[in-house]
């Protein structure tokens, strides 16, 4: 288990990375500070493109994000973070922090090859798997159960419906 | 003086919430959910304070979930240290 968290999302100095779900920003800032540290040269930088589909949050999430020194690092869009955001991929790393039905194919296709995608897949509401799928360089998918989490349903396109 | 007094309270209100979050983070590494060195400096430096509502900030470092208005949540600290590693 240990071994296995270890190994969750493998950030690295200049990864660009997509979050679907900004919420009030706290994981992008998080994330901005391992892929683009204060102290690396701004040239190595990696940036977080954060989709979150509630207009007040994304406000919130931008607002927190410029507050905390990250707006360099961090770009907050308002829209439907299930299609991904094909303006800037393919991306090093992909996290979604809500439970999905199944794994969007959108975001499946915007992962570079080595790329790490990280997400909760299951029922809403209630307890999903945290799927940990790695597309490797010869194009195979390698995927992982990394255990039970619990998150706000996933909206929008591939979202669940109610 | 009264304006004094409560600048004061302000700053003795955030020393204590830096405390609190230096203390929930040195447990999350006590409990080996924290390993990574550059991963518990990030976590460090971004607090969860400055991510929530004035009304949730004071439980900023109890390592739950919190809502974040909009009927959705923020990630308890442990959960996001697990996806970091």
């Amino acid at each position: 288990m240990v071994s296995i968290m270890n190994e969750a999302l493998q950030l690295e100095v200049g990864h660009k990375v997509l979050e679907v779900g900004a919420g009030s920003g706290w994981h992008a800032a998080t994330i901005a500070e391992l892929i683009a540290p204060s102290e690396a040269p701004r040239s190595e930088w990696g940036h977080v493109y954060t989709v979150e589909i509630i207009q007040g949050l994304a406000e919130f999430a931008r607002k927190n994000i410029m507050k905390a020194g990250y707006g360099d690092r961090v770009t907050i869009i308002c829209s439907d973070g299930s299609l991904g955001y094909p303006e800037k991929a393919p991306y090093d790393r992909i996290l979604v922090t809500a439970a999905a039905p199944e794994v969007p194919k959108p975001l499946f296709e915007q992962l570079k090859p080595c790329g790490i995608l990280l997400i909760p897949v299951g029922s809403p509401h209630l307890f999903q798997s945290l799927i940990k799928i790695t597309k490797q360089a010869n194009g195979k998918i390698r995927e992982e159960n990394l255990g039970g989490v619990a998150f706000v349903p996933l909206t929008g396109q591939y979202g669940h419906k109610f | 003086m009264l304006k004094a007094y409560s600048a004061l309270f302000f700053i003795w209100c955030y020393s204590l919430e830096k405390q609190d979050w230096e203390r929930l983070i040195n447990n999350l590494i006590r409990e080996g959910v924290l390993r990574t060195p550059k991963v518990i400096k990030a976590m460090r430096s971004v607090p969860r304070t400055n991510f929530l509502t004035k009304d949730m900030q004071s439980y900023s470092a109890a390592d739950t979930p919190l809502p974040v208005g909009f009927g959705q949540t923020i990630s308890a600290p442990h959960s996001l240290a697990f996806w970091l590693g």
